[in-house]
């Protein structure tokens, strides 16, 4: 991989990073309220609302208004909440961090569960435990993230079974153990959704591997089925899995928004409820923004990833 | 003769697979030994089971087995029930195989030492050394240069044969009793292939190995086995020794196969190539009495079918077939010189197409690659002069990456070009629809150029509809009709699906396509690669008749130097681009060659009983397709390379004043003075 393809990457990255911007500002322009009528009130004075546009600096035009905004993100302010009436900047980061742990916890989990579950469904082909592995997937796949987390609050968290807390945050910095006690049920959500995807993802994959030459070339210089499934079939097979996971993470950002609601879970999907629910418009700029640059470093970790497993790729 | 002779030995072995259609026949009554030390060849045309066979001893079958009897013997162990977990002792290191396409039977995500290193540990072997350098050893057995640095690369880092001797070594590496080759060189150019067999060759006098060499090829098989056995619908019809079946072939079926064979004396003797193929062999229903009823001109079912025919054992030329060879007297061709020379479109007419420096660039070099001087751009033809003429056919051949299939393109209109294209005299500035119904073109897959879901009467309908206009839709159907029958197809199958129809009568409908907007020329891009010699030769025939009725000039674009003598006026050769020789096909035979064409030539292996061909090997490695070469591009192969010039120089182009032209540094009247690449063993002609 050189230099340049990175360079290359990260200036594209930048480059959609602004076109967001743009976007996400130009949707906020076109609400028919402003943060003046918010503010104000349904019944504010039209010169009350000429004054505070002024103030505000809303009776500009929108370039202006977007190269404020945008400069001020530049330098870490996103503005004040028209709901709290507090900097944007802290208070969606630290709900992004939350967010974060969520979705990374979720990751690593689907990794681990459903890149077994493929390669043993692939091995298995035709059989129960390929079946068996099939079912789940369909179903993990067919069922809403909502009715799978109002599922496993209502049977896990139950006032009689109680496993689980129902809702709620508590910092790692604070008790780790209460914390992943308390991240469990959200996480466990995202898991089985997205676990139903890349598992089916990587089956398939190792189906359509294990036919190829060198497979069945390895398999004919008397290798055991463990080295050919696991050093030969595995590694090829990964590759793609890998791009999915990255669009996965797309999905992922929804996913957390409607999981994080259910649970009552402080992070990013909720704060952007609120904030649509109040036309906090700072707010909701800043969480759409920050989200759509966290899909797109996703996917410039995948294609770098790529790029260090698949030899055969060569970056110019 | 004892079990112990053989280290293979197959009896009896029949194997059917589950179908929905029912059982299909997929071997039957296999009797076949291989003794310690024998090359046993297996030659068959597509779909005859061939590689079956070595899938049925390798244990590795592909469909769902309905009835499997009889014995395979690895030195008197059955194998035939063995298990996977069995079967993994003996792949690989009793019986060793290797795959056709050498460019996938590799794991791009490990490096060439680990698959060598894992073969080995797999099977217990070690040395004092250890096991890196036993397998260094195993690459340098091989011939793989500098075999330390070669165990760090990945498979996409080195080329195609070489990716065929690491298999190779593997295949060496546990010092197996057997070898399978299923068609090991047919993936590989001309020049590489004739290297790797006689490397095959070297390695199996050196360790004693035995093998099972299968290839549809018969000129590959008759250089390299010690007997061949002759496969058909899953049959063997003949088994004898390599020398007498290839001089004196008495089934039928072989006899057919080599008929439709083209040979280097075919200019000298004036022979002419069979073009009845076989049909394909029954696989589904009541088992016939004789596999090759359905298509031999000798059947008689009084005599043949009485019985079910089998291979004879116990005897030295086996044959199954109740005639006596008497009976079978081949009907002989008539062997006519005078048929054979072409009158070649005059000369003195405008060119009807004519290419004035003509280059292809692919690719571009990025802002930050152009920085540091780097460059991405492949030339794939560079400064291309050439002229065709009405009624002629030009042969274009080379080997893979030599810019051929994209002059094609270029020529078709579908690559932009540098340089000055001329019609009829006059240069095409843009390639329009009149160009492109004056000049058309057939690819090499009807597959992927016929569209699977339109009927046949559709898909030559386009053409009409295009380009020409006049007719209405009754004389299209009409015209539809009298287009099949230029291929020769039967008029009904208008209304069949391309899924429907063989492989040549694909491509014969994608022929007809092509006639349909009554070209002026016809670029016929790899047309007859990937079919089985006999249609092949029907297609090549078809060919030279459709030139004969309409006049059309035809581009004729192979890497099989063989079928030239029966279709092409005149061949240009090309190397990385560059056009290196042009010469008329009378020229062939007798130096003066490029030295490149030279190479070529003697690499095409024959089976031809009336010549001997000259063994020139290429060695080296071709330069990278983006470096602007300054000297001769075949500068790093050449057997014949002069010195410093030829790196430093730009070869000139001389010609001779028969219009035979050669770009090389030595001199014309030196060239011509070189050996014959073929040689004549018997002066008097067959007849």
């Amino acid at each position: 991989m050189s230099l340049g393809f990175l360079l290359k990457r990260l200036s594209s990255l930048v480059v959609t990073a602004l076109i967001v911007s743009v976007i996400v500002f130009g949707i906020t322009q076109l609400l028919p309220a402003n943060a003046a009528t918010m503010i104000l009130g349904e019944y504010a004075t039209e010169d009350a609302l000429a004054t505070l546009n002024a103030r505000l600096g809303l009776d500009q035009p929108a370039w202006v208004q977007y190269w404020h905004w945008f400069s001020g993100v530049l330098h870490g302010d996103f503005g004040i909440s028209l709901r709290t009436g507090q900097a944007v900047g802290p208070t969606i980061l630290s709900a992004f961090g939350n967010s974060a742990i969520l979705a990374l916890f979720a990751l690593l989990l689907v990794s681990l569960v459903s890149i077994p579950l493929g390669v043993l469904a692939a091995a298995k082909r035709g059989r129960p435990a390929d079946m068996g592995v099939s079912l789940l997937s369909y179903l993990g796949v067919s069922l809403p993230e909502f009715v799978l987390a109002t599922l496993l609050l209502a049977w896990l968290a139950s006032p009689a079974i109680g496993l689980f807390p129902a809702s709620g945050y508590v910092p790692f910095s604070e008790d780790w153990l209460r914390a992943l006690h308390h991240i469990a049920l959200p996480v466990l959500t995202l898991t089985i959704v997205l676990t139903a995807h890349v598992s089916r993802m990587v089956r398939s994959e190792m189906v359509d591997t294990l036919e190829s030459d060198f497979v069945r070339a390895a398999r004919l210089r008397g290798l055991s089925r463990k080295r050919v499934l696991y050093r030969h079939a595995l590694p090829n097979s990964l590759l793609p899995a890998i791009t999915v996971i990255a669009l996965d993470i797309g999905y992922l950002i929804g996913g957390v928004i409607v999981v994080e609601e259910v649970f009552s879970f402080p992070g990013v999907g909720r704060q952007l409820i609120l904030a649509i629910q109040n036309r906090d418009l700072p707010m909701l700029q800043a969480g759409a923004l920050l989200m759509a640059v966290t899909y797109a470093v996703a996917n410039l970790l995948a294609d770098l990833a790529y790029g260090v497993l698949d030899k055969r790729i060569q970056f110019e | 003769m004892s079990d112990t002779d053989n280290i293979l030995d197959i009896q009896n072995y029949s194997l059917s697979y589950a179908s929905k259609a029912g059982e299909v026949r997929i071997l039957d009554d296999i009797d076949l030994h291989i003794k310690r030390g024998e090359v046993l060849g297996l030659v068959g045309e597509s779909g005859s089971a061939k590689s079956s066979l070595a899938n049925a001893i390798m244990r590795d079958l592909t469909g769902k087995v309905a009835n499997e009897s009889g014995k395979i013997l690895l030195c008197g162990t059955q194998l035939v029930g063995l298990d996977d977990t069995a079967m993994q002792d003996i792949r690989g290191n009793r019986i060793a195989i290797v795959l056709q396409n050498a460019s996938t039977a590799l794991n791009p995500t490990m490096t060439i030492g680990d698959h060598v290193i894992e073969t080995l540990q797999q099977h217990g072997r070690d040395s004092a050394e250890g096991l890196k350098s036993l397998a260094e050893d195993f690459l340098n057995l091989v011939g793989l240069p500098d075999p330390a640095a070669m165990m760090k690369r990945y498979a996409h880092e080195v080329s195609g044969g070489e990716k065929q001797r690491v298999v190779l070594a593997m295949a060496f590496a546990c010092e197996p009793e057997l070898i399978l080759f299923d068609e090991p060189t047919s993936a590989l150019d001309a020049t590489t292939a004739a290297t790797l067999l006689d490397l095959f060759i070297a390695l199996q006098h050196r360790t004693g190995v035995s093998a099972l060499f299968i290839s549809h090829d018969l000129g590959v098989v008759s250089s390299i086995a010690n007997s061949v056995a002759v496969i058909y619908g899953g049959r063997i019809v003949e088994h004898a020794a390599s020398d007498e079946l290839f001089k004196e072939p008495r089934h039928p079926y072989t006899r057919s196969l080599l008929a439709s064979l083209p040979r280097p004396s075919d200019t000298r003797t004036g022979r002419q190539l069979a073009t009845a193929s076989s049909r394909a062999a029954p696989r589904i229903g009541p088992v016939p009495a004789c596999i090759y009823a359905g298509s031999c001109a000798w059947h008689e079912p009084s005599v043949c079918d009485r019985d079910v025919v089998r291979l004879p054992s116990g005897v030295d030329h086996a044959v199954a077939c109740v005639k006596s060879v008497d009976a079978l007297r081949q009907p002989q061709l008539a062997g006519n010189p005078a048929a054979r020379v072409f009158a070649p479109g005059a000369t003195t007419d405008t060119p009807v197409l004519a290419l004035q420096s003509l280059s292809v660039n692919y690719g571009r070099t990025g802002f930050l690659a152009s920085l540091r001087g780097r460059s991405s751009v492949v030339h794939a033809v560079n400064d291309v002069s050439l002229s065709l003429s009405r009624g002629e056919t030009l042969a274009l051949v080379g080997e893979s990456g030599c810019g051929k299939s994209t002059l094609a393109k270029t020529l078709a209109g579908l690559v932009s070009f540098d340089g000055k294209l001329l019609r009829s005299g006059s240069p095409v500035s843009a390639i329009d629809q009149d160009y492109r119904a004056r000049v058309q073109i057939v690819f090499q897959n009807p597959d992927s150029s016929l569209n699977p879901r339109h009927s046949i009467g559709t898909i030559l309908k386009r053409p009409l509809v295009l380009y020409r206009k006049t007719l209405n839709a009754r004389e299209r159907d009409v015209e539809v009709g009298k287009l099949l029958q230029r291929v020769q197809l039967p008029e009904h199958y208008a209304d069949r699906y391309p899924h429907q129809l063989s492989g040549g009568e694909k491509q014969r409908v994608a022929i007809a396509r092509a006639l349909a907007a009554e070209p002026e020329v016809i670029i016929c891009d790899e047309v007859t690669s990937g079919l089985d010699a006999s249609v092949q030769a029907s297609i090549t025939q078809l060919l030279r008749t459709i030139q004969s009725d309409s006049g059309t000039a035809l581009i004729f674009i192979t890497h099989d130097l063989a079928i030239l003598r029966h279709l092409a006026h005149r061949v240009a050769v090309m190397y990385l681009g560059e056009l290196i020789e042009l010469m008329d096909i009378h020229e062939l035979d007798k130096p003066p060659y490029h030295p490149y064409t030279e190479a070529l030539l003697s690499s095409s292996p024959s089976v031809d009983p009336l010549t001997l061909t000259r063994r020139i090997r290429l060695h080296g490695s071709l330069p990278k397709r983006t470096e602007r070469i300054v000297g001769c591009a075949f500068e790093s192969r050449c057997p014949h390379r002069l010195g410093e010039q030829c790196a430093t120089q730009r070869p000139p182009r001389q010609s001779s004043p028969d219009g035979h032209e050669i770009q090389c540094h030595i001199d014309m009247q030196q060239l011509s003075s070189h050996t014959p690449v073929w040689r004549d063993l018997e002066t008097r002609t067959e007849t």
